[in-house]
């Protein structure tokens, strides 16, 4: 070793002579501060060359982009006093409580609005239900010309049931390379929500509009905007939402409905098991991907580690993890990637943990979730990982009693602070054009906590009644701060429109429809008294109707139903006939009237689609609703039954019992509005010109 | 360190100079790598960076509103100088292994010793205020080397020059002898790719950082430095030649990208 190093020096003066070093050695080697760190300055500085490129680019090219704009839409004589509107949309909010809560001075944000503008009931679509009542708000259409008349729509070859809003098909053609097989061509995913929502129509005046989770916007538009994909977003196994429940107890092992429940192995102290993802469809057969995970126990016996690929969450009892990334590589070097929260429910005795549906990570989107595709990509990056799936509150999870309300609750406004940040985002960035933005928590929190406010519920019976009794008007509190942060946005060119789709009422006793049409000699079983699932067992040689979904009734018709029997001649007689018998029927045990009106379709829709929907849309009273086995095409032996799950509120009954609610910080001049009048408002107060095909009215001024 | 160094390179030292310079480089790479993700808040890096990309998709969705694309542009800047300032701390860090690094690596190829035939200038300055005459600084070489000129002696610079050539390879010694003292100094005239000292200062701090393991030049003489020219060296790349400074920038930057992404740095 050279006698030098051997040396004692001072630390502070080699710190110094190195100090002085940078400056001493040659200029190149100035700059040279190893990869790591050479690697962070080089970013640095190429961020600002691109940031100062793109902004010369941006304002060398914008004359001319604005000279051509101009020129393009010369003579349609777009003149507004709006700069800008405002829609923020609750799912659900009742015009009830919502006069209720203002009476007792709780919701001071809305009333301040409704006094500085109007407030109206408004008509919701019939059937009153989500995808129905927001595609027709967006589009300003009836139902017959949106083609949106449930969730589900029957499938009329098998009588099985169909997503009614989109279309979704793999590929086609193939590769076959060894065990794997390669897609030549691109999935398919095809709306089926026809006309053209109010967007298209402003972008095609190039005005811009951001759209987030507007229920039945997927696939999304595409259009001169941004719009983030909500209702009918499947998960990433292509469900519309299916938990995983992983335990210990044997016992609890099998399949519930919206979720699945799998084994955990024990092994040395720690827990194992699988996540079930999506299909794997580059191999024959598509076995499902599975992605392994490790749960190991912390000393104290309370919290744990959860470990998937190599990323490891601490886990608390009780609450909901952050985001986990879960990547599963179906083979070739491709990934998957989607993202859930877990929850620890126990330690002991038995382990079991709760995981949401598998949500599309929307960084790297599986499929279009959003338009363009990379703004779900942006949205990720700003705010991090967030819900995408179309219903992302796991309703089915708290219905089968693997979560409890607090834990649903905490995942609903978890949710909720996602859509705030990515509503306020827009609101900043967004100065002229439309903003867009419906909150689900009010719809979900109301489905699922109705029981906290209705004592006579028959889901009351042995279940806690307390703990949750303000939750509803702490919602509806959440909502009136959310509406006093949007104010500060209000200018003198802002138009804000606070509004829902519909109402809410208590869901107290189900009716199975088909169960009704059995016993009223309308549908025959080939044996026995009741049938399956997705009407197993049902004889369609001799049945004449049959129920499907939420409000449905459809005809069994002969050329239309693959096994129909009805003569088209014969139908109008028949829905006369039914709809006769089904109004005003009675619930057989309280002496209530369970339905309302039964609406001949023909009398409600008009439009070209109107071939597509139910012949008879069941307006059900308040507290009755279509049983949960009715829906889906069970016969049973009852035609009236408690509602005893979770889900015990409602509102796909008769629209009169659930309408909607309209504020604006403008004058609503309509007394009666209805929803479909928001579209041609919204582009009246833009200056833009009502298309002739739209069935609303353009009711604020 | 000089030692740590003549080890590892060992291996190299007989004609794969090109084989070393890409070893050291690879090697420094992964472990600077390595330190600035101990070093850094890598965490804080990559949700900067994640912003960074936002704000640029930002400025694509909302290109038809000047206020948006300049807000947009305004929180790349301010982000930018976020992770720049995360850079600072482990560049701190680093600069003192980098710059012991590069020294070693300076002393090693920088510059060629000299071959047989060769020759080679000879600067010797003295203390300021001494008069070079007075001082009668005078030249031996000792076998294997030769003069190859006179002494040039330059009052006003305080400078005596002397070109000397190589007779014979190997490492030979060289001895100035003045009123003051003497010094015998090395003259590197190997095939081994060694350390070449090729300035002779007394010993102080900054020398023993920035020249270490040279031969030192007593306090007592009058003599403030020694300087023999060697060759310059550099790399054949094929193509093109680089120097050491230049081919250890680009290798290193070259590894540490492709180990970035192994080593999950941000």
């Amino acid at each position: 070793m050279p006698q030098i190093l051997k040396r004692k020096i001072p630390s502070l003066k080699v710190l110094a002579a190195l100090a002085a070093a940078a400056i001493l050695l040659p200029s190149v080697a100035h700059a040279y501060i190893g990869p790591g760190a050479g690697f962070a300055f080089l970013t640095s500085f190429l961020v600002l060359f691109a940031t100062f490129f793109l902004a010369f680019i941006f304002f060398l090219t914008w004359p001319i982009r604005f000279a051509i704009k101009k020129i393009k839409h010369r003579g349609k004589g777009i003149k507004s006093d709006v700069d800008r509107v405002i829609v923020v949309g609750f799912d659900g909010l009742d015009p009830d409580i919502l006069e209720d809560l203002m009476s007792k001075q709780k919701l001071p944000n809305i009333a301040g609005l409704i006094e500085r503008g109007s407030f109206k009931r408004m008509r919701s679509t019939c059937p009153p239900i989500s995808p129905v009542a927001w595609s027709s708000f967006s589009t300003g259409v009836n139902p017959g010309k949106h083609n949106i008349f449930d969730f589900l729509a029957p499938e009329r070859e098998t009588y099985l049931s169909k997503l009614s809003s989109a279309d979704i098909r793999p590929p086609t053609r193939w590769l076959p390379l060894g065990k794997y097989r390669l897609p030549l061509n691109k999935p398919s995913y095809r709306p089926l929500r026809k006309s053209k929502p109010f967007w298209t129509v402003l972008s095609e005046n190039e005005i811009f509009s951001s759209v987030i989770r507007v229920p039945i916007t997927f696939p999304p538009d595409e259009f001169g905007g941004v719009l983030l994909s909500s209702l009918c977003v499947p998960d990433l196994r292509g469900t519309q939402g299916s938990f995983s429940y992983f335990t210990t107890d044997e016992v609890a092992i099998g399949n519930f409905t919206g979720g699945f429940a799998y084994g955990l192995k024990s092994r040395n102290g720690a827990f194992e098991g699988e996540i079930t993802g999506p299909e794997n469809i580059m191999v024959k057969g598509s076995p499902a991907l599975k992605l392994a995970f490790k749960i190991v126990p912390d000393e104290d016996g309370k919290t744990a580690g959860l470990t998937i690929g190599k990323e490891t969450v601490r886990l608390e009892p009780g609450t909901h993890s952050p985001w986990v990334t879960l990547e599963f590589s179906p083979g070739l070097g491709i990934k998957v990637r989607g993202i859930c929260r877990f929850i620890l429910k126990s330690l002991k005795p038995h382990v079991e943990l709760y995981a949401t549906p598998i949500n599309i990570d929307p960084e790297k989107p599986a499929m279009p979730i959003s338009h363009p595709f990379y703004y779900s990509v942006y949205l990720s990056k700003l705010i991090g990982p967030y819900a995408t799936l179309g219903l992302a509150e796991d309703t089915w999870a708290l219905n089968e009693r693997i979560i409890d309300e607090s834990q649903f609750l905490e995942q609903a406004f978890l949710i909720n602070e996602e859509r705030e940040r990515m509503l306020f985002n827009e609101l900043d960035k967004v100065k002229k054009g439309a903003v867009v933005c419906v909150f689900d928590i009010t719809d979900r929190v109301q489905h699922m906590l109705w029981r906290y406010i209705d004592p006579e519920h028959p889901a009351n019976r042995d279940m806690e009644t307390e703990l949750h009794k303000n939750a509803i008007e702490e919602l509806y509190q959440k909502a009136d701060d959310i509406v006093g942060r949007v104010l500060s946005y209000v200018g003198d060119r802002t138009v804000l429109v606070v509004m829902s789709d519909h109402g809410f009422k208590s869901f107290r006793r189900g009716v199975n429809l088909n169960s009704w049409l059995k016993k009223e000699g309308y549908l025959f079983l080939e044996s026995g008294d009741e049938g399956g699932e997705w009407f197993e067992g049902v004889d369609w040689t001799r049945t004449k109707a049959y129920a499907l979904g939420l409000g449905g009734v459809f005809i069994n018709v002969k050329g239309r139903e693959s096994k129909g029997i009805v003569d088209p001649a014969d139908v109008p007689n028949l829905v006369m006939e039914l709809k006769d018998l089904l109004n005003g029927l009675e619930d057989d045990k309280t002496g209530e009237t369970a339905i309302k009106t039964a609406y001949d379709a023909k009398e409600v829709y008009s439009g070209p689609y109107v071939v597509e929907g139910p012949d008879l849309i069941i307006g059900y009273n308040a507290g009755h609703r279509a049983s949960w086995d009715g829906v889906t095409g069970k016969v049973t032996g009852e035609v009236f039954t408690d509602n005893t799950r979770a889900w015990s509120g409602d509102h796909c009954i008769d629209p009169e019992c659930v309408p909607a609610v309209l504020i604006s910080n403008r004058k609503i001049t309509a007394d009666n509005p209805s929803i479909q009048d928001v579209a041609p408002s919204i582009l009246r107060l833009f200056g833009v010109g009502v298309p002739p095909y739209m069935d609303g009215k353009a009711v604020i001024e | 360190m000089t030692g740590f160094f003549t080890l590892i390179l060992r291996p190299f030292e007989n004609g794969y100079g090109t084989a070393g310079i890409v070893f050291i480089s690879i090697l420094t790479g992964a472990v600077m790598l390595f330190l600035f993700k101990l070093t850094s808040n890598q965490e804080a890096m990559k949700v900067v960076k994640t912003k960074i990309s936002a704000y640029f998709l930002e400025m694509r969705l909302y290109k038809e509103d000047i206020s948006a694309v300049v807000g947009s542009q305004k929180s790349i800047l301010v982000a930018n100088m976020q992770y720049m300032k995360l850079a600072l701390i482990p560049a701190a860090v680093m600069i003192v292994p980098v710059i012991l690094i590069m020294i070693q690596l300076n002393l090693r190829y920088s510059q060629a010793g000299l071959q047989p035939g060769d020759t080679a200038l000879v600067k010797v300055k003295v203390e300021e205020e001494v008069d070079v005459i007075r001082e009668g600084i005078t030249l031996n070489v000792g076998s294997g080397l030769e003069k190859a000129s006179p002494a040039v002696r330059i009052p006003s610079l305080g400078e005596a020059d002397w070109k000397i050539r190589l007779t014979e390879a190997g490492i030979h010694d060289l001895t100035l002898k003045s009123a003051s003292g003497d010094v015998v100094l090395p003259v590197f005239g190997n095939e081994k790719l060694v350390p070449v000292f090729s300035i002779f200062k007394k010993g102080s701090i900054s020398e023993s950082i920035f020249n270490p393991g040279a031969k030192r030049i007593p306090d007592a003489m009058q003599i403030a430095s020694v300087e023999i020219r060697y060759p310059s060296m550099d790399f054949n790349w094929g193509l093109f030649r680089l120097s050491w400074l230049w081919s250890f920038l680009i290798i290193s930057m070259a590894f540490g990208f492709i180990l970035k992404f192994i080593f999950k740095v941000e």
